[in-house]
C-alpha cells in the first residue's frame, strides 16, 4: 500500500500544493485589507474582500471535488486500466487513496489555521495570542475540554465516513449503472444513502438507551442523567436526542450510535474494497 | 483436472451485458511457450476475452484458470498486460512509469527497458501527456515487454500507429518476449502479424469457431492465415 501511496502522492501534490498556495494567498489579502483598511471602506475594496474570499472558498471546494474525482476517474477513465491490473487488492488500493485524501485535507486545514495565526501575528502583534489564549480559558471556565475534545474526534471521525460513503456511492453507481454519461448518479446515492444511515443510527441508539460517560468512560442510563440534572451546579449545555446528551459536568455518548457508526464505517470500507476488487467491470 | 502443460485454461466462458452475450460459450487452452493469435473482426469478444484473462472484467459464467490461478491478485503478478488504450497516468514522465512497473512487478527488467526505450527513441524525462499516438504505443509495449512475466496479453498492439512505428513495434515484440512465456495477441491486422503466431484462434460472436497450428492451417487450407481470416469473415 506504501508504494502506491506514493504514485499518489505524486499525482496529486501540484494540484493539491497550487490549492494551497491560492488559499494562503487570498487569506493573506483578507488579512492585510481588514488590517489597514477596514475604516476606509470603498468600493474597490469591497470587491476585492469578496473575490478573496470566493476564492478560498472556490479553493476549498475545488479541493473536495478533486480527490473524489481522483477516486472516481480510476472507475470511468482509462487509468484504471492500470490502477487495477497492479497486483494490489482493493483493500490497499481504497486504503492508499483515502489516507492520501485525508492527508492533503489535513494539510490544507492545518497550512490555513496556522498561516493565518502567524500572519495575524505579523499584523496585530501579540494580542492574536492573547485572544486565543483568552478563547481557550473561556472554553475550560465552562468546562468543555472533554466535549470538545470529543466533538472533535466525532468530527474527523464523520469526515472519514463520509469520505469513506463518497468513494462506496461512486463504486456502487459505477458497478450496477456503469454509464459514464451518467456518472454523476453517486451524488443521488450517497445523499440517499447518508440519509439512511443517519436515520438508522438515531433508531439504534433509541433501541439501546445506555451512555458512555466520557469524563470517566463508565456505562450510565438516561436516568442517570436525569439525576445529575438535580445538581445544581449542572446545567444543560447540548443535547442531541438518542445520540449524545451533555451537560457542564457530564458529557455522554449513546453506545448504540457509536456502536453503529464504527460498524457503518468498517461495512463501507470493506464494501468499497470487495466492489473495486470483485465487481468493477472496466 | 488441468493440464499442467496449459497455462491458460479456459471452459465454456459466457460474458453477458443486459440480454447481450459478448462471449458464448468459449473454450479455450493455451499452452506454455506458445504465441497465439485471436483473430476476428470487432465486436467479435477478443477484448472481452483479453479484459477476464487481465483480471479488469467479470465472467458471467465458465471457468478460467491462469497459471492454476483464477483471475485476481496472484495472476496480475505473472501477467503482463497491453491494453488497447492509454493506460498510464497523465502526470506522468517515463521515468514514472518505469519506476511504478519497478516497485510493483517483480519481474521487471530495468536493463531491457533501457534497450527498448532506445530502440524505441524514447528519453525517460519525456512527460507522458506530450507523447504521439505511435509513441505511447511504443512507451506502454516497452513497460510491458521489459517484464519477464509467465503471460504475455497484448490487445491490438499495432492498431492505429503509422507504418514505421508498426515495424518497430513487431519487431520488439518478436526479439524481446521471454522464450519460455506464452503471449496471447488479438488483432484484426493479420497479415502483418500472422508470421508470428505458433496457434491462431478465430474468434465471432463470443466463439471460438476454428483454431489450430498456424502452420498446419496454412498446409490444410494451402492459404495464408491473412486470407482464410478473410475467407471466414470476408
Amino acid at each position: 500500500m506504501r508504494k502506491y501511496m506514493k504514485y499518489e502522492l505524486k499525482g496529486t501534490y501540484r494540484f493539491m500544493l497550487a490549492i494551497i498556495l491560492v488559499v494562503l494567498v487570498a487569506t493573506s489579502g483578507i488579512q492585510i485589507y481588514t488590517s489597514n483598511m477596514l475604516d476606509q471602506p470603498s468600493a474597490p475594496g469591497g470587491i476585492f474582500m469578496a473575490l478573496m474570499g470566493f476564492a478560498v472558498f472556490g479553493a476549498f471546494i475545488a479541493s473536495i471535488f478533486y480527490l473524489i474525482g481522483n477516486f472516481r476517474k480510476e472507475l470511468y477513465e482509462d487509468r484504471g486500466y492500470l490502477t487495477f491490473t497492479l497486483p494490489l487488492s482493493g483493500n490497499q488500493i481504497l486504503g492508499a487513496k483515502t489516507i492520501i485524501a485525508l492527508m492533503w485535507s489535513a494539510l490544507l486545514v492545518i497550512s490555513f489555521l496556522v498561516y493565518n495565526i502567524l500572519l495575524a501575528r505579523i499584523l496585530h502583534g501579540e494580542v492574536i495570542f492573547t485572544v486565543i489564549r483568552e478563547g481557550f480559558q473561556y472554553i475550560s471556565s465552562l468546562n468543555l475540554d472533554t466535549a470538545l475534545t470529543v466533538y472533535l474526534i466525532v468530527f474527523i471521525f464523520s469526515v472519514i465516513t463520509t469520505l469513506l460513503l463518497i468513494y462506496f456511492s461512486i463504486a456502487l453507481s459505477r458497478v450496477t449503472i456503469g454509464n459514464k454519461k451518467i456518472g454523476s448518479i453517486w451524488v443521488i446515492v450517497f445523499l440517499v444513502l447518508n440519509s439512511l444511515i443517519g436515520l438508522l443510527s438515531i433508531k439504534v441508539a433509541e433501541l439501546i438507551p445506555f451512555y458512555i460517560d466520557i469524563s470517566n468512560f463508565s456505562i450510565i442510563t438516561e436516568s442517570d442523567f436525569v439525576r445529575n440534572l438535580g445538581n445544581i451546579e449542572s446545567h444543560i449545555v447540548g443535547n442531541y436526542p438518542g445520540m449524545a446528551i451533555f451537560t457542564s459536568d457530564m458529557f455522554a455518548l449513546n453506545v448504540g450510535f457509536i456502536l453503529f457508526n464504527i460498524l457503518v464505517a468498517i461495512g463501507i470500507y470493506m464494501g468499497t474494497s470487495y466492489l473495486i476488487e470483485k465487481k468493477v467491470d472496466l | 483436472m488441468y493440464n499442467t502443460d496449459n497455462i491458460v485454461e479456459i471452459k465454456n466462458l459466457t460474458k453477458r451485458y443486459g440480454n447481450k452475450s459478448a462471449l458464448n460459450g468459449l473454450n479455450l487452452s493455451i499452452q506454455k511457450g506458445q504465441i497465439v493469435g485471436i483473430l476476428g473482426p470487432n465486436g467479435s469478444g477478443k477484448t472481452t476475452l483479453i479484459k477476464i484473462l487481465a483480471g479488469i472484467l467479470r465472467k458471467t459464467s465458465g471457468e478460467v484458470i491462469i497459471d492454476s490461478h483464477n483471475p485476481g491478485i496472484d495472476t496480475k503478478a505473472i501477467v503482463s498486460y497491453l491494453p488497447d488504450r492509454n493506460f498510464l497516468y497523465e502526470w506522468m514522465k517515463i521515468q514514472d512509469a518505469l519506476d511504478m512497473f519497478k516497485d510493483f512487478y517483480d519481474d521487471f527488467d530495468e536493463g531491457k527497458a533501457d534497450e527498448l526505450l532506445k530502440f524505441m527513441k524514447l528519453e525517460k524525462d519525456m512527460r507522458i501527456d506530450g507523447l504521439s499516438k505511435g509513441m505511447k504505443e511504443k512507451l506502454n509495449l516497452t513497460l510491458v515487454l521489459s517484464r519477464k512475466a509467465k503471460l504475455y496479453i497484448l490487445d491490438e498492439p499495432i492498431a492505429g500507429v503509422d507504418p514505421v512505428a508498426r515495424d518497430q513495434i513487431l519487431d520488439a515484440i518478436i526479439n524481446n518476449y521471454e522464450e519460455n512465456s506464452s503471449m496471447l495477441i488479438t488483432t484484426h491486422l493479420v497479415r502483418d502479424m500472422e508470421k508470428m503466431f505458433d496457434e491462431v484462434a478465430f474468434i465471432s460472436e463470443g466463439q471460438i469457431i476454428l483454431e489450430g497450428n498456424a502452420e498446419g492451417l496454412r498446409e490444410e487450407k494451402s492459404m495464408q492465415i491473412d486470407d482464410l481470416y478473410k475467407e471466414i469473415f470476408g
